[in-house]
């Protein structure tokens, strides 16, 4: 890719972080970085398209160290949970052989597991080697008739949210409005209306939290066109030029999708959360509100105050079990307001709220939910958070599984709500799901045990033996 | 406070006890040279033998007096003596030991009488020792006859002390190891007991091990090939002088009795130290050993110490608040409700196949007194269960089924199986958590939307292969 196509995406007049100096992404600083590359982005906010075959292209590393490591769940065929590579050797890169092998591979790909798309995601060794990824691609869609689609984002193009606004624009070039949805059908629950069109953006599905949503949203009398991309396929991908609302689910990662399906398409969006009561409700509304059909603005109301209800009940024995304890909260990718809203719900105190991925809004919304002497942590780091945590007396942490070792290791209680997570928090029953996750930490009676010293490190009495004459020799034996 | 529930159907489907002579010929395993001698029909060995077999895929020297029809109304004393007699003059064993079955229990048969009976017609054999267990089938289980068996010997092979003359108190013995008798219970695996080993030697202990089954069952092949007699363990002398031990440590309340006559009758004093499982009991044991050998603590207790709280922060995710029930003797029974009540597992039942008195400080919601059948009951309500093969069969793959205790068929390595101190405790946690990952089920049912369409009904706008 070249530097002007990457300023380009830099500059993404929708993010709030983009000042006009085209550096919307801070650079990684060189020894003290905690983040994904470019690749690691691409790669994960793409990988979830079920049913598509995504080759790595590369030396083992990057396939090697990250497939199928993630909580991404997803309906039918999943291809996308195998891990293809050209797996790169020594004799691949002196020789130049990467593009031959890579065209291979290919083919044995299609042949194996005729996939309906080939995604081709460029790493840091064939970039440098000056591989034309795009030719390659080009020609082995001419040859096997299918979609072969480069993603070009090597690993030292920039930082994780630079490869998932990568991955986001070749899906808006290269896939989206390359297929039109069937005709809409009537509701099931409404014969005289037909379903409204909506595709979600930077919804993972992961340990399957959409499926908390997407029964709410069929009741709704919604076509998720696609979910970009959590328990998704190409086909549905293909499609999403034809939503009549969208939403940007997780942070601002793949802001620019929204922003370029509203330019080409007239789609209006909105910048939602699923964490939390008051935010999945709040979405709801949004929905409806963008769509502006009046009975499915009556109709969510009326599912939402049930679902409130229903879920206050749940929540009441966990909230009793919950309150007045103080946590710390660093989020990588989600909201951190979100979290911070649903943990209140709760009855958490959050005594300090990461932010190094928020914007200004974010911030601002998050002195509102916190008081305005909200502490917010621009910058993670293990003895960062400590600190804090210790400082405010925080009874767990919150935060990315990067952090959870750290956290252990100084005993602390600790709940993980990143990618790699297996809890699924998203929804009405996420939050209860989230509840409970809080209490097995919590209620966990190993911190007194693990905190202890051992008893042999404090003064201790030994116990007093005496020479017993036995049979002529001296024994010992206490007395 | 536990109450204990007694299952009181007549009927038993899926029992959790097997008979006390079966426990009775496996403490006698662990002495050196020795050969267990059931005092019963043939079948009552067979079936033991195949059992402990089936267990530790190891050779089981295990005989028997077989009782036939004559004998059972007769009287088998002649068959008892002959037994002996023989196995006295093929063998040369250091140490047979006699155990009573459900049928020469009925009898009545004085298997005491006979065995001085045997020493008087028999003084070519004075180097053997008989020992003489009454484990009568219809009482106890396995755990008691093993018990039974340990008190036996220890009662019946130590040898009287004159009364001990105390001299001014000294540490100076401290140059040289301390003799400790510490009584291993029924729940350690020869791993354990090899575990607890290594605890001893690390404070220059001499430990006199009763009975020490990680010299016998651990599965190994030395030079000989078929052995009539046990293959290794406590040497009969070692057991002659346990009145000279500085202290007896038991591990197992179904032990304690015999620790506590070895300090009435021997002045030997008796420190109880649980099922050394968990943190909390594996820091007494430590703890104890340190404050009574004087010597500090070595680097790779404490190491092993940290890693087992690591293990516990790991685990924790899961185990915490996690459902188990455990279906087990009471020794083992106890060991893991400590282990896992300290890591925060909610324990729905326990079932065991005999009382206890120490029950009633479990850490379970619920305690019978009873057979398989009882965890049945709230499978539904588990995620996990540790228990033996039975068990498993009964369970699985409903519910993911940790193997422990007796009898354990359906796997290799049951004499590796450790449970015991800081390492076995952690890879206890390690194989539950394991367990439950392992039958994790995603915890959202996938929802697919009926206004999803198929690849089939989408109109594609670009020609392929442009």
């Amino acid at each position: 890719m070249k530097r002007s196509e990457i300023a380009e995406l830099l500059d993404e007049p929708a993010c709030e972080h983009n000042k006009g100096d085209k550096s919307g992404c801070s650079r990684p600083t060189p020894g003290n970085t905690a983040g994904g590359c470019s690749f690691d982005g691409a790669q994960i906010s793409l990988l979830p398209i079920a049913d598509v075959a995504h080759i790595i292209h590369g030396p083992i590393a990057c396939a090697g160290n990250s497939w199928n490591n993630r909580g991404t769940r997803a309906n039918g065929r999943n291809l996308f949970r195998l891990g293809f590579t050209t797996d790169l050797n020594e004799q691949d890169v002196i020789m130049g052989r990467a593009e031959k092998r890579l065209l291979h591979a290919i083919k044995e790909v299609i042949e194996r597991h005729d996939p309906p798309a080939v995604f081709v995601y460029m790493t840091c060794v064939p970039a440098l080697e000056g591989n034309d990824v795009d030719a390659i691609c080009d020609l082995a869609q001419q040859r096997w008739k299918r979609p072969v689609i480069a993603v070009d984002a090597a690993g030292f193009y920039g930082n994780k949210n630079l490869g998932n606004r990568i991955a986001g624009d070749v899906m808006v070039r290269k896939v989206i409005g390359t297929a039109e949805p069937p005709p809409k059908p009537v509701m099931r629950h409404d014969a005289t209306r037909k379903v409204h069109d909506i595709v979600l953006i930077g919804e993972y599905n992961i340990a399957g939290e959409f499926w908390h949503i997407s029964p709410l949203l069929e009741q709704l009398g919604y076509r998720v066109l696609s979910c970009m991309a959590g328990d998704t396929r190409f086909h549905e991908i293909q499609t999403m030029h034809r939503a009549d609302a969208a939403m940007v689910v997780c942070s601002r990662a793949q802001i620019n999708v929204a922003r370029m399906l509203e330019q080409r398409w007239g789609i209006p969006w909105f910048e939602g959360s699923f964490y939390g009561l008051e935010d999945t409700s709040e979405s709801l509304r949004q929905f409806a509100r963008l769509i502006g059909d009046p009975k499915l603005i009556a109709e969510t109301e009326q599912l939402i105050a049930f679902k409130e209800m229903e879920t206050k009940a749940l929540l009441a024995p966990y909230r009793d079990r919950l309150q007045g304890k103080r946590a710390l909260v660093y989020t990588g990718g989600v909201k951190s307001w979100s979290v911070v809203a649903a943990l209140q719900q709760l009855d958490i105190e959050v005594v300090a709220t990461g932010t190094k991925k928020s914007t200004e809004h974010d911030k601002a919304r998050i002195r509102e939910i916190m008081g305005p002497d909200a502490l917010m942590l621009d910058e993670g780091g293990a003895r960062n958070l400590l600190d804090v945590a210790a400082e405010h007396n925080a009874d767990l942490m919150i935060a990315g599984g990067r952090n959870m070792y750290t956290a252990l290791k100084a005993k602390m209680p600790f709940l993980d709500i990143n990618q790699e997570r297996e809890h699924a928090y998203a929804g009405y029953a996420g939050l209860v799901n989230l509840a409970k996750e809080l209490c097995r930490t919590l209620e966990s009676p190993i911190w007194q045990k693990v905190r202890s010293t051992a008893p042999w490190l404090e003064p201790s009495e030994l116990i007093h033996l005496s020479v017993v004459r036995h049979q002529g020799r001296n024994i010992a034996r206490e007395h | 406070m536990v109450i204990r529930k007694v299952n009181k159907r007549a009927l038993v489907e899926r029992p959790l006890k097997t008979s006390q002579p079966t426990g009775a010929t496996l403490a006698m395993l662990g002495l050196a040279n020795s050969i267990p001698l059931m005092h019963g029909s043939q079948g009552c060995a067979a079936f033991a033998k195949v059992y402990l077999i089936q267990h530790f895929r190891e050779p089981v020297p295990l005989q028997n007096t077989a009782i036939d029809q004559v004998a059972a109304v007769m009287g088998g004393d002649d068959n008892l003596l002959s037994a002996i007699a023989l196995l006295c003059d093929k063998h040369h064993p250091d140490l047979i030991a006699v155990m009573t079955t459900g049928l020469t229990e009925m009898q009545g048969a004085d298997i005491e009488r006979i065995a001085k009976q045997f020493r008087q017609q028999y003084p070519q054999h004075a180097a053997t020792r008989v020992v003489t267990i009454n484990t009568p089938d219809f009482t106890g289980s396995m755990q008691t006859g093993y018990a039974a068996a340990v008190d036996a010997l220890v009662r019946q092979i130590t040898r009287q002390t004159t009364p001990p003359a105390v001299s001014q108190p000294t540490r100076a013995y401290h140059n040289h190891s301390l003799q400790l008798n510490v009584l291993a219970s029924s729940a350690l695996t020869p791993a354990d007991v090899d575990l607890l080993q290594r605890y001893l030697d690390a404070f220059d202990i001499d430990a006199i091990m009763v009975p020490d089954l990680s010299q016998s069952l651990d599965g190994h092949l030395d030079g000989d090939d078929f052995s009539a007699t046990s293959a290794g363990g406590t040497a009969i002398e070692d057991i002659e002088r346990m009145a000279t031990s500085a202290a007896t440590i038991v591990i197992g309340e179904s032990l304690q009795a015999t620790g506590k006559w070895l300090q009435q009758h021997h002045q030997v004093p008796c420190h109880f130290v649980g099922n050394v499982m968990g943190l909390a009991e594996t820091d007494g044991l430590v703890q104890l050993l340190t404050q009574l050998t004087g010597k500090p603590v070595p680097n790779w207790i404490n190491r092993s110490r940290q890693r087992l709280q690591d293990a516990m922060l790991d685990c924790h995710f899961v185990l915490s608040q996690a459902a188990v029930a455990i279906a087990a003797e009471t020794d083992l029974a106890a060991g893991y409700q400590t282990l896992l009540a300290e890591q925060g597992m909610a324990i729905k039942r326990i079932v065991t196949a005999t009382g206890s008195a120490g029950a009633e400080h479990w850490q379970t919601d619920d305690w019978v007194v009873g057979d398989l059948s009882d965890i049945e009951q709230v499978l539904a309500e588990v995620e996990v269960v540790v228990g033996n093969s039975h068990c498993a069969a009964l369970c699985e793959p409903q519910v993911p089924v940790l193997r422990a205790g007796y009898p354990c068929h359906d796997k290799y390595g049951s004499s590796d199986t450790l449970q015991l101190g800081y390492e076995g405790s952690r890879a206890v946690l390690f194989a539950l958590a394991n367990c439950l990952y392992k039958h994790h089920h995603d915890e959202v049912t996938p929802h697919y939307s009926k206004y999803r369409f198929e690849a089939a009904d989408t109109l594609s706008t670009v020609a392929r292969g442009s």
